[in-house]
């Protein structure tokens, strides 16, 4: 913002940093290690009044200095200039506000290179006194550097007080500053231990090379324990939000722990070995074989440090990228373009990059390239993952600009990445349904039968080799009023049957569920039964009044090849005893393939370029789980052995209970993508729901479409009906991450409600059943679909299912969703209204009847 | 203007503080490169004088001086940061690729001063020389960048960090005065060593009169410098008393110098030459200032002091002083 940007392309800045930084760090670390080493070494040469003990110091002291002074040095003064080219806005706040401290290192620096030239230079001219004080003071100067430099640099990762009061001394003595100097200091010891080694493998003097790899044994396993008690000690110090953050939600630090880990047990192990008595040419190899390993310790340590105080680079102060958290406001409002200095006018999209993103990522490269990591990802994706940036994975900044930047940027990104590429979304073409004949029932009949697909869309994953959120399962409901005055509910001694429409007797000819209904369900199932027992055909079920069959197995995809989401199933209700046919109906169960998660995630679609879950977009989501989350999932589908999301997530859509402490599905998956989601309104519906006025399933398909009333109006916001699930479960740790990675620093006042059982009701906007007013409270109520009314009829025999209420709109064919109506009425009605009341009743009844105010006037006259 | 210059933040302490540091820094990173680069130049191409410079222990001395002029750059560059950081930062990034590998090239240059001390092969001088010379150019081209910021909207033509200050008329002589400068104060150096050391009259004599000889090169590219300024710089610089006193104190100086030289008065040689670093340093920073006056100024700078600090650093430097001071000495005696 304040200053350019170096374009260093594929390489990116943070590796040079971490490249100069990690070697100067190792050797700098040996130069206060090594101080006490020859300090301690001489006293002991001096004891033992041994003059090969003294040659091994000058000798030693020669490779000290060589290294120290030399590489050392310079890579020290490496680290300020790359650190003032990479970012230089940090590096201005440090010395700012600690020249001083960096001022007093400078002297200490001059003390520690004078010793060690004159201690070096002329060993052979000091007194043993003034060898003793000259090698101690250089190891004084070194530690002093130590402590200081390290001052400066915990308070990046720690401000602790100065975050308020802007204090140097407490910048400098902030929360990790001991830990984190002990820490160190043990580490210093340890790389010292190691280079004492390693100075011995040209020892001719087998006896002198015993007593130094003792020596050497003696700082690495001394230093070790306590080395792992102040880890331990730092570890503790962070923050919990730094710890979740760094731990739990960014799966790149478990390398660098594992890291750590691993080298300070070889560390350990090669360090007793060096004690033992064994064959000098492989004390030889572990000599030089543990310079890389304790080179890796310091490597893992220095990029977990790093990576812990993401997203930040002066924690709580300043951004990875530069920007300072209390701009955050003005460049949300004002824009990020207009605060920023070095905006190229001929090539705004990447300033943009530069400015917000650069300081981490390369485009290609070797960066955390975004190539890679948004590889498939459509714009669409991008867009998303740009809107939730930072939100829940909180080792992110947030996108901080307007929404016009937000899609510049997007735009720019999708260019670098796909230059070829260009995304048409067009409007899905529609299979011809086979023509239906909606025969007309007599007023004079003596029966009427109504039935309706509980769901008004039943969507199912058809990507079983891989995962199931929902498997193939629709469930149809009957009731058989007997017309009268009053009609009654008639139940004893009928058989209500079922059986699809022709030409969708057979889903497993094309649906792999009966593969994998075993590994993804615990069923052993017949091919083309659902999950409740039932085929396609059959016998329904009585229960409380009405009749049903459960979770039946309905496919979209015909026998002829074509995707019709609405296939009707013929209903039939008979005497029992005699055979003799009361009453018969169609009803529409309908179900649909088209779930949109490549519209964010990539991968196409796998029919038609119209609906089903591709492989590639299914592998893409897999990976995305395994690696948010440590699961494995994409290895376990690959061997056959797939699992349903509810296996884990509970769910009572499929009855699965899931597992202790997980989010139940619905609230995990809304909750989680509702801070990405880039829109407000139904457009974030439309993504993974077949509800898209362009799809090839469009299933948002009753009266209310009609009168311009779209998913939100119903269900809220997608962030609100996100909120509502997650507060249901406000007791999880990761529902309070996600309520607040949606709200955004906001306020919205939702309430509760469980997924599946709980929904907006129609009496929200339709008060006493009347004319509606629209309401933005979406409160939790008993659901439509179990509501009967005041004599005990389901509501949706008469109204139809939910998002298919009469008067119905279906794509595919007019009558199909209006069949009953039509059947019944004549007219696409709800059944019961416009003076209708002869479908049940032989004589016009008094009274409101079913609910209040049905009787009155609608605004249509109705 | 409208160039995008970035914000300088608040200094803990009042600029004339930080620009004292700074400068006195300078003078002591000048000493210790002049010789580092001088000697090695010297002993490269000098061979009349490089025989005694290596009984002289010049061998040993360049990985010493390399030492010093690393420690002696840190502290200008720090307080230089403090001052001019958000130029400076600006220009390194313009030309980051060259910056950064300056580095490596330092490294390999160090390397090769202890390879020539325990070798004595010209090949590690060279290597030394041709590095060193390298980083000075490199220094030189950063440091007319940052007092010029209309050079900065070259990075909307070039973002890549390989920009460079070629087409500035002052950067070669500005170069030539400089390595010039370093030669003659090692002529300078080597003629001090040698007298003290109890060498002959003559050696002592020779050296001068290469210090003498050289600093007449030092003068003409010290006037081509001046005349290569931009003229409202030149003009300042000439006409406005409180910089031109200085420039003149040094000019007057680096006569005296020679003139001394030329007599075989070292001691005198010495303080004059001290005494022209000193000034020529100032004007330096004059230089500076006029070529920013458009831009900033240091009194724009906004203090928030750190007394404490500053009393803490000063006494710590005591100390390390004292304790510098001790080593040395411990290390002179030791002979």
């Amino acid at each position: 913002m304040n200053y350019p940007i170096w374009d260093i392309a594929n390489i990116g800045g943070y590796n040079l940093i971490a490249l100069i930084s990690i070697l100067h760090v190792f050797v700098a670390h040996f130069a206060v290690g090594g101080g006490l080493f020859i300090w301690l070494l001489d006293l002991k040469a001096q004891r033992e009044k041994s003059s090969e003990l003294n040659s091994y110091l000058r000798h030693h002291t020669k490779f000290f200095l060589l290294l120290t002074m030399v590489f050392g040095g310079l890579s020290g003064v490496g680290i300020w200039f790359i650190i003032g080219l990479v970012h230089p806005q940090a590096t201005s706040t440090l010395i700012h506000n600690f020249v001083y401290g960096w001022a007093i290192e400078w002297v200490f620096f001059i003390g520690e290179i004078i010793s060690l030239l004159v201690y070096y230079y002329k060993f052979e001219l000091l007194s043993p006194k003034e060898r003793k004080l000259t090698s101690f003071l250089y190891f004084l100067f070194a530690i002093l550097s130590l402590i200081v430099v390290n001052g400066i640099l915990s308070f990046m990762l720690t401000p602790g007080k100065w975050l308020e009061t802007r204090n140097f001394w407490d910048g400098i003595l902030n929360p990790s500053f001991l830990p984190s100097t002990l820490f160190r200091s043990f580490f210093a010891f340890i790389v010292a231990g190691v280079f004492g080694y390693f100075t011995t493998i040209t020892l001719k003097d087998s006896i002198i090379r015993r007593k130094i790899l003792i020596f050497s044994s003696k700082f690495i396993l001394f230093s070790i324990p306590f080395l792992v008690l102040s880890g331990l000690w730092y570890y503790d110090i962070l923050s919990d939000q730094a710890k979740y953050t760094t731990f739990v939600l960014n799966q790149q630090s478990h390398i660098f722990v594992k890291t750590i880990f691993v080298t300070t047990a070889i560390i350990t192990i090669l360090s007793i070995l060096m004690v033992l008595r064994f064959n000098g040419l492989i004390k030889a190899v572990i000599a030089i074989i543990l310079v890389p390993i304790s080179l890796l310790w310091i490597s893992g340590f220095e990029f977990l440090r790093e990576t812990a105080r993401k997203p930040y680079i002066i924690y709580g102060y300043m951004y990875s990228n530069s920007i300072l958290k209390n701009q955050e406001g003005e460049i949300q409002g004002k824009g990020i373009l207009k605060v920023s200095k070095w905006v190229d006018g001929k090539n705004v999209q990447r300033s943009l990059w530069n400015s917000q993103c650069s300081d981490c990522h390369t485009i290609k490269g070797i960066n955390r390239p975004i190539a890679g990591l948004l590889e498939g990802t459509p714009k669409l994706g991008i867009e998303a993952y740009l809107t939730g940036q930072g939100e829940i994975y909180k080792y992110m900044p947030r996108f901080l600009g307007t929404k016009t930047e937000l899609i510049q940027l997007r735009d720019f990104i999708d260019n670098q990445i796909h230059p070829q590429e260009v995304e048409k979304e067009t409007e899905a073409s529609l299979d011809s349904a086979p023509a239906i004949q909606v025969p007309s029932t007599s007023t004079s009949a003596q029966y009427v039968l109504f039935s309706w697909a509980t769901l008004g869309m039943h969507c199912m994953t058809d990507a079983d080799k891989f995962f199931s959120i929902l498997p193939p399962a629709n469930t149809i409901h009957a009731i058989l009023i007997k017309r009268g005055d009053p009609p009654e509910i008639v139940t004893d001694g009928v058989e209500v049957s079922y059986e699809i429409e022709a030409g969708f007797e057979d889903p497993s000819n094309r649906l792999e569920f009966w593969n994998y209904v075993k590994s993804l369900y615990g069923l052993d199932l017949k091919r083309n039964f659902g999950l409740a027992g039932d085929t396609l055909k059959g016998v329904m079920k009585q229960k409380d009044e009405i009749f049903v069959v459960d979770h039946i197995p309905v496919s979209p995809y015909s026998s002829d090849d074509k995707y019709l989401p609405y296939p009707l199933v013929s209903i039939k209700a008979i005497k029992k005893q005699t055979h003799e046919l009361l009453a018969q109906t169609k009803v529409v169960a309908p179900v649909s393939t088209e779930v949109g998660c490549k519209n964010c995630h990539g991968g196409g679609w796998n029919f038609k370029n119209k609906v089903g879950l591709s492989d590639a977009t299914a592998t893409k989501i897999l990976k995305l789980h395994d690696k948010r989350h440590k699961t494995n999932l994409l290895k376990g589908a690959s061997k056959g052995n797939p699992i349903a999301c509810a296996s884990c997530h509970g769910d009572l859509a499929t009855e699965m209970k899931g597992i202790e402490g997980v989010l139940p599905l619905s609230v995990s998956i809304h909750g989680f993508h509702a801070s990405y989601v880039p829109f407000k309104d139904s457009k974030a519906c439309m993504l993974c729901h077949p509800s898209s006025p362009t799809g090839a399933t469009r299933c948002l398909r009753d009266l209310h479409v009609q009168r311009d009333l779209t998913c939100t109006d119903c269900h809220g916001s997608m962030q609100k009906h996100a909120l509502s699930l997650l507060k249901s479960e406000a007791n999880k740790p990761k529902s309070q991450v996600l309520i607040e990675a949606i709200l955004k620093g906001n306020q919205m006042n939702v309430k509760a409600r469980k997924a599946w059982i709980e929904e907006p009701h129609c009496l929200q906007c339709h008060k006493n059943f009347g004319s509606p007013e629209v309401s933005d409270e979406i409160e939790a109520h008993m659901l439509y679909r179990e509501q009967r009314d005041d004599v005990g009829i389901p509501c949706m025999a008469c109204h139809g299912p939910t998002h298919a209420l009469y008067p119905a709109t279906n794509p595919y064919d007019s009558k199909r969703d209006n069949f009953q109506p039509i059947q019944y009425t004549g007219r696409p009605i709800i059944i019961g209204s416009q003076g209708s009341c002869y479908v049940c009743h032989t004589k016009e009844p008094d009274g409101p009847g079913h609910h209040p105010n049905m009787r009155k006037k609608t605004e249509s006259g109705q | 203007m409208d160039l995008p210059l970035p914000l300088p933040e608040a200094v803990p302490g009042h600029p004339y503080l930080f620009l004292f540091l700074n400068l006195l820094t300078f003078l002591l990173h000048i000493i210790a490169m002049n010789i580092l680069l001088g000697v090695t130049a010297v002993l490269l191409l000098d061979r009349k004088i490089s025989k005694t410079a290596l009984e002289l222990g010049m061998g040993k001395t360049l990985s010493i001086a390399f030492a010093f002029t690393v420690n002696m750059g840190v502290a200008p560059l720090l307080f230089l940061q403090v001052l001019y950081g958000h130029l400076f930062y600006t220009s390194s990034i313009l030309m980051a690729w060259y910056w950064i590998s300056l580095i490596a090239i330092l490294i390999v240059a160090y390397y090769s001063t202890y390879a020539f001390a325990s070798s004595l092969k010209k090949i590690y001088l060279f290597i030394t020389f041709i590095c060193v010379l390298w980083t000075a150019f490199m220094f030189i081209n950063n440091m007319t960048m940052m007092i010029q910021p209309s050079v900065f909207k070259e990075y909307f033509n070039n973002s890549f960090g390989t920009i460079l200050n070629l087409k500035e008329p002052t950067l070669i002589p500005r170069y030539l005065h400089m390595v010039t400068g370093a030669i003659a104060v090692s002529y300078l150096f080597l003629a001090l060593l040698s007298r003290l050391k109890g060498y002959s009259i003559d050696y002592v004599s020779i050296c001068l009169k290469r210090f003498f000889f050289v600093s007449l090169f030092q003068i003409l590219w010290g006037t081509i410098l001046v005349l290569t300024l931009s003229s409202d710089v030149m003009v300042h610089l000439l006409l406005q008393i409180r910089h031109m006193i200085f420039l003149l104190l040094g000019i007057v100086c680096s006569i005296l110098a020679m003139i001394y030289a030329y007599k075989t008065k070292i001691w005198h040689c010495v303080v004059f030459s001290a005494l022209t670093l000193v000034f020529m340093i100032i004007t330096r920073h004059n230089v500076r200032s006029l070529y920013l006056n458009p831009y900033f100024d240091l009194l724009q700078l906004q203090v928030s002091p750190q007394t404490f600090n500053l009393i803490l650093f000063l006494v710590i430097f005591l100390v390390g002083l004292i304790t510098v001071l001790y080593l040395l000495r411990l290390s002179f005696k030791k002979v």
